[in-house]
């Protein structure tokens, strides 16, 4: 496999993605998708709502890391989905410390205050 | 390990106080200023360098090389 300028991915590859939800869907869900080299997370999660569930609520972005936004947790590491490379078994969260509204949708607004990682999915927002 | 933030290359990304909120604080303007002990340290000079919990260490480091702008100085490092 031939590294692309972004990411290890290439064009026609198959990864699994695994993310974690709020009901009614699993707690996590692990999706097979077929990828393009060089995509993003963000890319990843778009073409999983556009073309496996429709359901899933994904982070709004500019995809081009400027509007700071898209942050999740992707194997366990904070990070902007949109510049994030997109890997196989990747495990994507909603960003810690945020209200969760939807699937990785978080309340920015509301920063829960004190708040650690497994805090993610509830609390006191401040 | 010690760290000081550059207020002027800061432009409030935030992503570091998203990935260790108990060491970057962003202030209402949305810019980050190291922190100790959860007091964001505004005096500047070298007393704006806070020193890092070493529990928090290895975040730290992680939010400096997530920095768009790298306006995160690091010492003793």
């Amino acid at each position: 496999m031939a590294d692309t300028a972004f990411g290890t991915l290439h064009d026609g590859q198959r990864i699994s993605v695994t993310i974690r939800r709020t009901p009614p869907a699993p707690e996590t869900e692990t999706f097979e998708v077929e990828v393009l080299g060089g995509m993003s997370v963000f890319n990843v999660l778009e073409r999983i709502r556009d073309n496996l569930d429709p359901s899933l609520a994904v982070p709004i972005s500019c995809r081009i890391g400027k509007c700071d936004i898209c942050f999740v947790k992707v194997n366990g590491k904070v990070r902007w989905a949109c510049t994030e490379p997109a890997t196989d078994g990747m495990l994507v969260e909603p960003a810690p410390r945020y209200p969760v509204l939807k699937d990785l949708v978080v309340d920015l607004d509301k920063r829960i205050k004190g708040g650690s990682d497994s805090d993610a999915d509830g609390g006191d927002a401040a | 390990m010690r760290i000081s933030i550059n207020q002027a290359a800061c432009q409030g990304d935030c992503i570091c106080s998203v990935i260790c909120p108990e060491v970057f604080v962003l202030d209402d303007a949305g810019i980050a200023w190291a922190a100790e002990n959860g007091v964001p340290l505004t005096r500047g000079g070298s007393d704006s360098f806070a020193n890092v919990p070493s529990e928090h260490r290895d975040d730290v480091l992680d939010a400096v090389g997530q920095c768009p702008t790298q306006c995160i100085t690091l010492l003793d490092s």
